[in-house]
């Protein structure tokens, strides 16, 4: 296991007036895997990424109880400093909107260095070079050149090339994928999409996606996360979960994509929205929603079983 | 068969609405309330609110409040300090000084209130229209509105004064062509940026008339800022008209306003220097009291603050 | 749908519609260069239809939809509306035209204005256009909201207590007020969570039966685009170069560029990796300011030739209902 996380729960306020967006999250990746999370926005997918990288939005929303262990090494009881030694190096991320993530006022070349600077003992010349070779890896044309020239020079699919470049740049164990491809076109997507999956296997990195788009899990990922209102509902390879999804939540999800080839008709529906945090059902948090909800689910919470080997439901009604 | 179709996609909704406890919301959407709800938590806004209230009423009710005629004159009981009989003292000529301050209230606020009012339609008007139309409008308004800035307002008003005399008109003139850039360039911005904004095409794909999605769309969008900037505006205008009138070109004697109060009190101020302090306070309170209620609409009118649900 | 073939019920007729924008710059602010984000596009939609138009960012989709309603000024174009020119009319019959054809928005939240209440924005097309008061404007309001799902007892709300799901639902009913026989919807469902997204789709679908309502559909999904709609039009930078009824778009695509386009969606079919060829385009777009001689595809096109580098490729009918730019579809290369 390379990255384990064990009951992951994080409070959005206050003490006194906490509410919980992440509840007993587990997972576990293993070496050289990838692995999606997939929910709806909300599910607090994108907030496990940021806990488990250190960049939670403290004081409003803090980590209430949980470990995560990096190659055994408990993450939460780091201090800000001995993380930032981690980050970049032992875990990265790579953010939705490139343009936000790159700095408009430094270069390709000073933003991609900064990270060798940070993290080896390289003298100039070194570290150029290390950054070309990056800007090669992820298939950046004239990367020489590219080191001199500013993130709004780019178009949407360099810079977010420029992004794994730098997420890359110290062979990091994990990298954190949120949703890397949304912001851009379909064309685009694919061209990134086929440049992750070929950097993992060469780089034997573990990649965790997230994503709310199920397409992209099931041509990029081995094993799924489903989440549901800060909580895992479903867990399973991406075989199994797309041909039997055990969770209502999970099916209805995989329902309500339009397919390519369906004639117009009416598309299957999940009922009503994701539930507001101060408003939480009783009971399985799904209940509302979902189409075989009985008098047990209204009332008591179901326990994320294990079901067979890698696979985990959290439901009183397995399909 | 469409009906019950419509009927059944629409329970999906209504179930979803009874999850969602959003009529206690309700209650705290309503802009007004939330500005209220933002002052109850401040005590700096409060307090600058309970000191306005108070000096309003007193300029209001000055003629029953104050305890003398505030242009009396008593050679006889000239430059006196506090005593029973004058709260606050006598000025050069022996009138009661507490009298000229509540008096000198209503001249400020007036001055103030009519110049601020002034300024914002004026201001308000110029901004939304330049950056509704935008292009060569924009430009020349915008040019205009520069060069008022570049001048000092100080100096605007003593231009003004000299050049057309000295009386309220003129000062109130003076004064709102010195605060109409602030209004001006504070509604232009947000002006741009919701006239890009989908409310506003779809307002216009429906026939909307460009002064309906001036008057409808922009400008509750900018009540907000716009309210803070006026607050401000209002501490401004009672400090330079105290400032014009301290040079003795504001507001002419006998009239009691703060500055022309406190220029009397120069020759006095060694000896006596109560005549200069209560003015000078008065002056200083109630404009602490505007930019302590301008700074707390602003954290109101803050988005972080309205929209806690995102 | 066989029926639709017949024309006399197009309802909206666009030919060589050309809107470019002025770029300024250099001294005094005069425009320099243009770009032409829609350039000579021709298409026809019929009633009752839904006629979508999908094209990467940049492509000129939206502002073909815009420009269809005026929100932004056509340079060029006519732009029939039951067999009336409606381009370049004065003010006055712009929006009765206006009434005729609504909008609908891609993001739920900009769409919406915070600061008035639900009752406010759906009445505003009929406040604008005098059609109602009083009593009369709150039924009228009323029957909106439950045509989309939602309640009188969401009058007197505001934007932001809604879910990205409703407030679509929002815009929804006010594009409705005025009874417009087309709606445009630009990227409705974009912004909105999966099974959201198929609740806004399905009662979009039922209120166009419902209402004989005619949809023009611009989208970059192209899953969704094949779930809803009749006619399926491709743009690529400012023209449209493949046009046919769903089925031969999606089961016959002609042009190497919605080949490609078709074989970049992301299946969720976890079998499908191993079967799927995908066809990753070299590049990105090209910018609209200054596109690629000739065929604007050509730089990134795998089987370009000298010809297309130099001529604009012509549209011509590959069979009655499906049209093509390409030259080596005229040249048969491509078979």
């Amino acid at each position: 296991m390379v990255l384990d996380v064990k009951n992951l729960s994080v409070g959005l306020g206050t003490k006194d007036n906490q509410k919980l967006i992440l509840n007993q999250v587990n997972f576990s990746v293993k070496r050289g895997e990838t692995v999606a999370i997939v929910g709806e926005s909300g599910c607090g997918k994108s907030m496990t990424a940021l806990t488990v990288m250190g960049l939670l939005p403290e004081p409003v929303v803090s980590l209430v109880s949980g470990e995560i262990l990096l190659q055994g090494k408990n993450l939460t009881n780091l201090s800000q400093k001995e993380m930032n030694k981690v980050r970049g190096k032992d875990v990265a991320m790579i953010f939705q909107e490139p343009m936000t993530t790159l700095n408009p006022s430094f270069t390709i070349g000073n933003q991609l260095g900064e990270i060798f600077k940070i993290h080896s003992n390289l003298n100039s010349e070194e570290i150029r070079k290390k950054c070309i070779e990056m800007l090669t890896k992820v298939k950046i044309p004239d990367p020489e050149a590219k080191l001199k020239v500013y993130p709004h020079q780019l178009s949407g699919g360099m810079r977010q090339r420029v992004v794994i470049a730098m997420a890359l740049a110290c062979n990091p164990k994990v990298i954190i994928a949120d949703e890397p491809t949304t912001a851009l076109d379909v064309t685009i997507q694919a061209q990134i999409l086929d440049l992750l999956v070929e950097l993992q296997t060469q780089f034997n990195t573990t990649v965790i996606l997230i994503t709310h788009d199920l397409g992209v899990v099931a041509e990029t990922c081995q094993r799924a996360i489903v989440m549901y209102a800060g909580q895992v509902v479903e867990e399973g390879s991406v075989e199994e979960l797309f041909e039997h999804p055990q969770h209502p939540y999970t099916k209805g999800l995989m329902d309500s994509i339009p397919r390519l080839g369906d004639a117009r008709g009416k598309l299957h529906v999940i009922k009503g929205s994701v539930p507001d945090m101060d408003a939480m059902p009783q009971g399985c948090r799904f209940n509302p929603r979902c189409e075989v909800a009985t008098d047990i689910c209204r009332k008591e919470a179901p326990e994320l079983e294990i079901t067979s080997d890698g696979r985990r439901v959290r439901c009183w009604h397995k399909l | 068969m469409i009906e019950a179709k419509l009927k059944e996609n629409n329970e999906g909704v209504l179930a979803q609405n009874n999850q969602m406890p959003v009529d206690k919301k309700a209650k705290s959407s309503n802009p007004s309330k939330v500005y209220w709800k933002v002052f109850k938590t401040s005590p700096l806004g409060i307090s600058g609110l309970v000191i306005l209230v108070l000096i309003i009423f007193a300029a209001i009710a000055a003629p029953i409040l104050a305890p003398y005629d505030p242009l009396t004159q008593n050679i006889t009981q000239r430059v006196q300090g506090i005593s029973a009989e004058h709260w606050l003292g006598t000025d050069a000529y022996g009138r009661d000084i507490l009298s000229r301050i509540i008096f000198g209230a209503q001249t400020s606020l007036t001055v103030g209130l009519l110049s601020v009012l002034a300024s914002g339609v004026i201001g308000t008007a110029i901004g939304i229209f330049a950056g509704y139309k935008g292009g060569k409008f924009d430009e020349i308004l915008m040019r205009i509105i520069e060069s008022i800035m570049s001048i000092p307002m100080l100096l605007l008003g003593l231009m003004l004064l000299v050049a057309l005399g000295s009386n309220m008109t003129t000062l109130v003139t003076a004064l709102s062509i010195g605060l109409v850039p602030s209004c001006a360039r504070i509604a232009r911005g947000p002006a741009l940026e919701i006239k890009e904004s989908e409310y506003v095409k779809a307002a216009i794909a429906s026939g909307a008339s460009s002064f309906r999605i001036m008057v409808v769309h922009i400008l509750p969008n900018i009540m907000g800022s716009l309210l803070v900037v006026v607050t401000l505006n209002m501490a401004s205008a009672i400090r330079i008209e105290a400032s014009l009138s301290f040079l003795g070109i504001g507001i002419q004697p006998p009239t009691p306003t703060w500055g022309n109060m406190i220029k009397d009190s120069l020759s006095y101020l060694t000896t006596a220097p109560s005549l200069a302090i209560f003015p000078g306070l008065a002056l200083m309170i109630t404009v602490i009291a505007f930019n302590l209620i301008g700074d707390t609409i602003r954290d109101a009118s803050d988005p972080y603050i309205i929209r806690k649900r995102g | 749908m066989l029926a639709q073939t017949v024309t006399d019920n197009t309802i909206l007729e666009v030919k060589n519609l050309k809107t470019y924008y002025p770029i300024y710059g250099g001294f005094l602010g005069r425009a320099i260069s243009k770009v032409k984000a829609v350039d000579d596009v021709t298409f026809s939609v019929k009633k009752g239809e839904t006629f979508s138009i999908v094209g990467e960012s940049g492509c000129g989709k939206s502002t073909t939809g815009m420009s269809l309603i005026q929100l932004v000024t056509p340079t060029s174009g006519e732009i029939l509306f039951n067999g009336e020119n409606i381009f370049g009319k004065d003010k006055r019959k712009l929006k009765k035209v206006r009434r005729n054809i609504q909008i609908i928005f891609q993001d739920p939240f900009s769409s919406l204005n915070p600061k008035m209440t639900v009752k406010k924005i759906i009445a505003e097309p009929l406040v604008i256009n005098r059609i109602a008061s009083g009593q009369e404007l709150e039924d009228r309001v009323v029957e909106l909201l439950e045509m989309v799902g939602l309640g009188a007892h969401h009058l007197y709300r505001y934007p932001h207590e809604f879910s990205g799901g409703q407030r679509q639902r929002l815009g929804i009913a006010r594009a409705l007020a005025l009874n417009p026989e087309i709606i445009i919807c630009d990227e409705p469902v974009s912004a909105l969570d999966v099974s959201v997204q198929s609740q806004v789709l399905n009662l979009m679908q039922e209120l166009q039966e419902k209402l004989n309502l005619t949809f023009i559909f611009i989208s970059h999904d192209l899953s969704v685009v094949g779930h809803i709609s009749d006619h399926v039009a491709v743009m690529y930078l400012g023209r449209i170069i493949e046009m046919g009824t769903r089925e031969e778009i999606y089961q016959n695509p002609q042009h190497p560029y919605t080949k490609s386009l078709m074989s970049s969606i992301p299946l969720p079919d976890p079998k499908a990796k191993f079967t799927k060829k995908r066809i990753v385009l070299e590049g990105d777009v090209p910018s609209p300011e200054n596109p690629p001689t000739g065929c604007h595809f050509h730089p990134r096109c795998p089987y370009r030739t000298d010809k297309c580098k130099e001529v604009y490729p012509e549209f011509m009918k590959v069979t009655p209902n499906h049209s093509v730019a390409c030259h080596l579809v005229e040249s048969g290369q491509l078979a």
